[in-house]
């Protein structure tokens, strides 16, 4: 059933290896900005995101060699490169003497302030029955870094309930979709 | 840490945030090698935070790219460019040149050729991946009908209907029971839906004692399969904490139904 991007990426991933910047150029296009909405509400700071984006995007050029389908697809390897180079960013000194905040209040509802994508899947409904908590759990641990401690601490919330949620909530989420689908 | 702590408490999620310890994480990657499951489970959690990334995506300034694609880790691969100086006869030199710029320019050509129609091929390679994708969907729901409405006209199984209790008038379950198999159908559509921390639970009543035959969440379209199930008297359904209880909370009783073997 994985088989729809796999083999396309296997591909990609391939040139990618073999050091080929047309497919750079490709990745670049088609995943930048799906990264930099993710590094950017970690930071909430365009120049330094901007900066955090090329970076990340040095490290994949650099580091292919060291993806492994095993662990997860190419995307969820890209994003997990961006969270955590955006989280290491937003602790550094630079960052934290730049008089930005790097704690969980002041939190905007992100799904409220969708930019206008394609919602050909029907996604704003489906997010709409979800719940608040489980949109918010899903944007601050997904979305904008924060771990799992950190929202316990925050949202006065035992640690594994947390944890527990969250996968009930991206789970209601696909389910919610495939029954649209069908 | 066991499969069901995998599936049903949040390591899978937690795994593409890594926020799992060396250990932890080790054993969910031994579970993905083997178990079908839960490769399923995490490929579609990945596919929901991807679904959701690109909804609310955001682009970032254009220069980015260029910066990207002129950084002199990219730039030191882009092809072409290479030149050499010789010295010879004027005429001859000229000739080679010529013949060597030629040669550049149509080698340039047909490689930019061949990338485009690389790209296309793979293009429509997805595009073909898909639509089969699409195809097996189709075909594995319609193999799931049959099987349900193979269920429905077979004399082995025998429909049992659970009606609510005084907890939920309302609700309504049917049960399909092939004691000879021990298969057990169950549709739950009649069901209210629950709190995400609990879960309905089947029981088989045989003598008065109650049987785990499984949980489940209320669900409209096909059939649950349920546990195996040799004897009973009766069904019933309880509310558990999510997972299920060792033995059933009567007061949460939904719906009962007896079997009439």
């Amino acid at each position: 059933m994985a088989t729809s991007t796999v083999d396309f990426n296997t591909l990609l991933i391939k040139r990618l290896r073999s050091k080929d910047t047309t497919a750079l150029d490709y990745l670049y296009d088609h995943y930048s900005d799906a990264l930099y909405g993710i590094i950017y509400r970690t930071l909430n700071h365009k120049e330094i995101a901007e900066e955090t984006l090329h970076e990340v995007f040095m490290k994949i050029w650099d580091q292919i060699d060291s993806y492994d389908d095993k662990k997860g697809t190419l995307f969820t390897w890209m994003y997990r490169i961006a969270r955590n180079r955006a989280i290491d960013a937003r602790r550094s000194k630079d960052f934290k003497s730049s008089d930005k905040s790097d704690d969980i209040t002041g939190f905007v509802d992100m799904f409220e302030t969708s930019n206008n994508n394609e919602d050909y899947i029907g996604l704003s409904t489906v997010l709409n029955e979800i719940g608040q908590m489980c949109k918010k759990l899903i944007q601050l641990n997904f979305f904008e870094g924060y771990s799992h401690a950190e929202i316990s601490e925050n949202e006065e919330m035992p640690l594994g309930t947390v944890k527990t949620r969250l996968r009930n909530c991206l789970k209601q989420i696909k389910q919610k979709l495939r029954r649209d689908f069908e | 840490m066991s499969r069901e702590e995998i599936l049903n408490d949040g390591y899978l999620a937690a795994y593409i945030t890594e926020e799992l310890s060396t250990a932890d994480a080790q054993e969910v990657e031994t579970f993905l090698e083997t178990d079908q499951e839960i490769q399923d489970e995490f490929y579609n959690l990945q596919k929901t935070v991807e679904t959701l990334s690109f909804k609310y995506a955001i682009s970032p300034s254009e220069v980015v790219k260029r910066m990207i694609m002129e950084d002199h880790k990219v730039i030191s691969h882009m092809r072409g460019g290479s030149d050499t100086t010789g010295s010879g006869y004027k005429l001859a030199l000229a000739a080679s040149v010529i013949i060597a710029l030629t040669s550049l320019v149509s080698a340039f050509y047909f490689w930019n050729q061949w990338q485009n129609t690389d790209y296309r091929l793979a293009q429509l390679t997805a595009r073909n991946i898909e639509l089969a994708e699409s195809f097996n969907t189709v075909n594995q729901e319609l193999s799931d009908i049959r099987q349900d409405l193979a269920v429905l006209v077979s004399p082995e199984f025998s429909r049992i209907i659970l009606n609510g209790t005084d907890n939920a008038a309302e609700s309504k379950a049917v049960i399909y029971w092939n004691p000879i198999e021990e298969e057990v159908y169950l549709n739950s559509a009649n069901l209210a839906s629950l709190p995400q921390n609990q879960q309905y639970q089947l029981w088989a009543l045989i003598d008065g004692v109650p049987v785990d035959a499984g949980v489940f969440d209320a669900e409209s379209g096909t059939f649950q399969i349920m546990k195996n199930i040799a004897q009973a008297d009766a069904f019933a359904v309880t509310v558990e904490e999510s997972g299920g209880a060792e033995s059933p909370t009567l007061s949460t009783m939904q719906v009962y139904g007896e079997a009439a073997i």
